[in-house]
């Protein structure tokens, strides 16, 4: 198994965050990983995007140009990487920010992610709920290995933990209702 | 008979290598004459400057370390921080401290740093052959000024005065070595200087205005004149900042 | 043991201090600043010191101070640092003292851009300073491995009485990836002889640092002395990876991170049915010329020498394996932009068209 993807948005929506945390599930749970970020010269608000290499081998390339799955919070961003998607790849996209895209070689998950995560309470875990809806999608992690990686993450702040362990059923609920 | 004066201990029976009339020597002696008053050579790494300053590493018989050009108070900051029990000084030449090593002197001080720096200044690149320095004196003959230093070539450097804007310094002074009184002063300054490290109360700054007959081209005596003439008009001598005073 | 998820950049710095670095000084420049930005907080934690030094030179020099008195030190800095750096460096080995220099390389020459890139290889084994001196120079090509090459270099530093360099990249520096790391150990100072002392005065007991040997006998002696230090590591500490070499008609230079997408390259390529292979230096000084000497002439066509460089750098040493029996052509990409395991294979693809 060698799953090349790429997470992209604007700084501010967790892209990083998003990366980190499938990084760390990684190396948990005893697979090889390799998060590589890139950042804009803007520190606020510009494009952040970083590739997440997740493996059973050593990773080679750490550098991601055709990507198997793509996790997508905004539409520029979209714009951007979306033909380096492979044929046959995943797509999730943020569907409160981001139009489907046209290309039918691909199947797109459509998430109104900033709306649930709003209904929940905090903006912030919408990141949180496309990552439970990748750990059902995907079946990359259990359940119960996402939530205990999510556990050691938010070890120095539980005041935000319940809202994150609610965000990551979410997702899951999401995909597998 | 009863001795009343011998040479230190702490100097080693070796040729120094300086100049006849040259101040450096005197130096080494009172230096080494403090560290054996304090009980210290065992403990002592001095870092030395590149340049005639150097040179003491031959008679003064404690560990030592010539630092690159300029950069003694660096050298002095990586040993003091990690050892700490050591007692370390720094010497450094005009060339050395005012010109190349400028951000060191400034910023070790600007630290804190717990040892003290003594810095000789004779206003000329003693061992390069007589180049000017910063703080050669206006009119006064370099190889690289021979018609003598123009304002073109910027004006003396202060060091005493320009450390002395900085805060953490506790103890900043300047002395001479013209006079066996003057010289008496500066041992008692740089024995002050080297109990601050010991007390640990922080960084010490002692400037020493010397002599270069050599490169002055004047004989010993002459030069002692011009210094008490020219040198100690345009440095002041006194002390600049003196905190541990204000502790006692 | 578990594994911990960390960037290049921390990863090195906490193998430092588990290798029993305990000074620190450095100066910021990208893409390296997580190196002091987090021994700022670890150090002091291990009873270590961590000094943020006015420049790159007062940086190193206060590593030359930290090693007089014993203690395991390192500095850090990319390409421009290491450039203000090479007095110390040509310094460190001068005096034979033991010291660890991380360059996490980024574009060049001049300030270049921030990016991570592998302008300095010729800086790192062949110049690096004044003097003719050597470093022993490490070029890890994942996060565990720079994690175990800083593990190793201090003690590496330590056996040889010689500074050693770790020869990273941006890439590498940035990237987040799983990690086990070592044990602490908790090295105590250790004051050890200075060889200079001899050549420079004769004080029994005394530790006395001299770079400056006035006398021409006595310089000349310790240079002899320095050249058999430099022998000795060659004959120790060549390393190297070859990979899927046996059959290999196209063989893939690379060292770094441009190794790790060769390596992909060449696992496209055998898919494809191209027998490649890789040659992974990890070890620039000494270099491993043995690997590039036993290549068969008879059986390998071409050599691509692929390097986050432009114009290559690494081609020169290559070259003096090769001894001109195979032809070597080199790849290269700069500043930031990095070339993708199927750009390598392309490049690959052209050498065989051009030998049917």
């Amino acid at each position: 198994m060698e799953q090349r993807m790429k997470i992209a948005g604007i700084g501010g929506q967790g892209v990083m965050v998003t990366g980190k945390i499938l990084g760390y599930a990684a190396s948990d749970h005893d697979k090889f990983a390799s998060f590589l970020p890139q950042y804009g010269t803007q520190m606020r608000g510009g494009t952040s995007s970083c590739t997440l290499i997740i493996a059973d081998e050593e990773i080679g390339s750490p550098i991601v140009s055709t990507a198997d799955l793509m996790m997508i919070f905004q539409q520029s961003a979209l714009d951007t990487y979306i033909h380096q998607l492979k044929s046959g790849g995943l797509l999730f996209i943020n569907s409160n920010t981001c139009k489907v895209p046209e290309r039918k070689d691909i199947k797109v998950i459509a998430l109104p992610v900033d709306d649930l995560a709003k209904e929940m309470g905090s903006k912030q875990v919408a990141n949180i709920i496309m990552l439970g809806a990748y750990v059902a999608e995907t079946k990359t992690f259990t359940i119960e290995e996402i939530v205990h990686t999510l556990q050691h993450v938010f070890e120095t702040k539980p005041q935000v933990w319940e809202i994150n362990e609610k965000a990551i059923l979410k997702g899951v609920s999401l995909i597998e209702s | 008979m009863e001795k009343i004066y011998s040479r230190s201990d702490v100097l080693l029976d070796a040729n120094m290598g300086y100049c006849p009339g040259c101040l450096h020597g005197v130096i080494a002696k009172i230096v080494a004459e403090v560290i054996e008053e304090l009980g210290i050579r065992d403990d002592t790494i001095a870092v030395l400057p590149i340049g005639c300053g150097a040179l003491i590493s031959s008679v003064l018989d404690t560990d030592a370390i010539i630092a690159l050009h300029g950069r003694a108070p660096a050298v002095a900051t990586g040993l003091k921080r990690t050892a700490t029990e050591k007692f370390i000084f720094a010497y450094q030449g005009d060339g050395d401290l005012a010109s190349i090593g400028l951000a060191e002197i400034m910023h070790a001080a600007n630290r804190g740093e717990n040892f003290p720096v003594l810095f000789v200044n004779n206003g000329i690149f003693g061992m390069t052959g007589g180049q000017m320095a910063p703080t050669t004196l206006i009119g006064q003959k370099a190889t690289t000024a021979k018609s003598g230093r123009t304002p073109l070539e910027g004006y003396p450097m202060h060091m005493c005065e320009i450390i002395s804007t900085l805060k953490a310094p506790v103890y900043i002074e300047r002395c001479s070595l013209d006079s066996p009184q003057h010289i008496l002063a500066a041992k008692k300054a740089i024995k002050k200087a080297f109990m601050n490290e010991i007390e640990g109360k922080g960084f010490s700054f002692i400037e020493l205005l010397s002599n270069c007959p050599t490169n002055w081209s004047m004989s010993p005596q002459k030069s002692l004149e011009y210094m008490r003439e020219h040198t100690i008009a345009e440095f002041p001598l006194g002390v600049y900042r003196d905190e541990t005073a204000k502790e006692d | 043991m578990s594994k911990l998820f960390m960037k290049g950049n921390e990863a090195i710095a906490e193998a430092a201090v588990r290798a029993g670095c305990r000074f620190f000084a450095g100066y910021p420049i990208t893409p390296q600043n997580e190196i002091p930005e987090y021994l700022s907080k670890r150090l002091p934690e291990v009873g270590g010191a961590f000094v943020q030094g006015e420049s790159e030179l007062a940086s190193i020099n206060m590593v030359i101070g930290a090693a007089f008195g014993g203690t395991r030190a390192m500095t850090s800095s990319s390409g421009p640092g290491l450039s203000l750096k090479s007095e110390g460096l040509s310094t460190l080995a001068a005096a034979g003292f033991p010291a660890v220099v991380v360059n996490v390389m980024r574009g060049g020459p001049g300030t270049g851009s921030i990016s991570g890139a592998q302008m300095d290889y010729l800086q790192a084994t062949k110049g690096g300073g004044h003097g003719g001196f050597k470093l022993l120079v490490f070029a890890p090509s994942t996060v565990q491995e720079a994690v175990d090459l800083v593990y190793e270099a201090f003690d590496k530093s330590w056996e040889y009485m010689n500074p050693c360099l770790i020869l990273a990249d941006g890439f590498i520096g940035s990237i987040m990836e799983p990690v086990e790391l070592p044990p602490f150990k908790e090295a105590k100072r250790q004051e050890f002889p200075v060889y200079t002392t001899r050549f420079f005065t004769d004080k029994p007991g005394r530790r006395m640092c001299a770079t400056m040997i006035v006398n021409e006998a006595e310089q000349e002696q310790w240079n002899r002395v320095q050249a058999q230090r430099y022998e000795r590591i060659a004959q120790n500490e060549v390393r190297a990876e070859e990979y899927m070499l046996d059959d290999a008609e196209y063989v893939i230079a690379a060292y770094g991170t441009s190794a790790r997408v060769a390596k992909s390259a060449v696992r496209m390529l055998r898919e494809k049915g191209i027998k490649a292979g890789l040659i992974r230096p990890i070890t620039l000084w000494p270099f491993p010329y043995q690997c590039f000497k036993k290549l068969n002439e008879k059986q390998v066509k071409d050599i691509l020498c692929l390097e986050l460089s432009i114009p290559p750098q690494l081609i020169e040493d290559i070259k003096i394996g090769i001894e001109g029996r195979i032809p070597i052509t080199a790849y290269g990409r700069s500043a930031g932009m990095i070339f993708t395991a199927e750009e390598v294979t392309e490049q690959v693809e052209k050498l065989v068209g051009k030998n049917k």
